[in-house]
């Protein structure tokens, strides 16, 4: 049976926490998998799934003089046309903005594939592979099928795991450890006992990572 | 004087235009009919005022010179 991971008990192992359902996640993505080939850490990462609140449409003003339903307002229109700059930067689809899908079936094979002697590439394919499909709205985030299938077509048993089935339970323990364990914005990187939210922080990791790497 | 008058009077008609333009916070950057909150957008900005030369950058915090600066001299670490 497979244990809910301490995200604190390994600092000097780079930890990232993420939400498949989160458009914040997917545009870290590249940048994260990128700097990870950069320091020669891509093995030694670890990824835990993590569920932060949904994204929820614009909120409408009440009325032009309430300053106060109207600040949510235009913070709210602000935070969307933010991401699709990036997205459009980053030249990533962003189709599905205010979904909130049960994300936990590719959660599950996320875990599963990280307790297999599977080579990173094969872990990192699988999530370039998801959020793309997710992000393009060519992919359901409860299907298993699909999700086996992402696996076969990254060089993973996607028959095993489906065979043994997602593990829902240890999803959600593993979400609620976090929870836990003080987070509560994704992406999240844990590195020398520092929590750092949000891709804006990678050239800093990468700077620590970098400086591991030549010790 | 100024400040009790027309200071005062110019401070609070501003905050108001700026608020009604949907400025909500800060640092808030603005170039042309764009505006980002918060330094992470540094690179855009820069790529926006020099043109939008090359491909537009992501965000970051990338003016970071040491990743483990030496303790202030009140730090008790």
């Amino acid at each position: 049976m497979a244990l809910v991971t301490d995200p604190f008990d390994s600092p000097e192992q780079l930890t990232v926490c993420i939400d498949l359902k989160d458009p914040y996640c997917h545009l870290a993505l590249p940048g994260t998998l990128a700097m990870l080939e950069r320091t020669q850490h891509e093995q030694q990462c670890r990824w835990l799934p993590f569920e932060r609140h949904a994204m929820l449409p614009p909120r409408t003003a009440d009325n032009e003089t309430d300053r106060s339903s109207s600040h949510f307002q235009q913070r709210d229109l602000y935070r969307e046309r933010e991401l699709q700059h990036y997205a459009a930067a980053l030249q990533l689809p962003l189709e599905r903005l205010y979904e909130n899908p049960d994300t936990t079936v590719f959660a599950s094979a996320l875990l599963w594939l990280q307790a297999q002697p599977a080579a990173s590439r094969v872990l990192h394919g699988f999530l370039r592979g998801y959020f793309a499909a997710y992000w393009s709205a060519t992919i359901s985030p409860e299907d298993r099928n699909a999700c086996a299938q992402l696996l076969d077509s990254n060089g993973a048993d996607g028959g095993s795991w489906l065979s043994a089935g997602p593990d829902n339970a240890l999803v959600h323990d593993q979400r609620e450890a976090l929870r836990a364990a003080g987070l509560f914005n994704a992406p999240a990187y844990l590195l020398q006992g520092e929590v750092y939210y949000g891709r804006a922080h990678l050239p800093l990791i990468e700077l620590k990572l970098g400086a591991q790497t030549s010790r | 004087d100024y400040a009790n008058g027309p200071g005062r009077q110019f401070h609070d008609q501003t905050q108001l235009q700026i608020f009604a333009a949907g400025i909500f916070g800060v640092p808030a950057y603005v170039v042309g009919e764009q505006w980002f909150f918060g330094r992470e957008h540094l690179p855009t900005v820069s790529w926006l005022l020099q043109g939008q030369q090359g491909p537009a950058p992501d965000l970051a915090y990338d003016r970071m010179i040491d990743p483990d600066p030496p303790a202030l001299p009140w730090s008790t670490e």
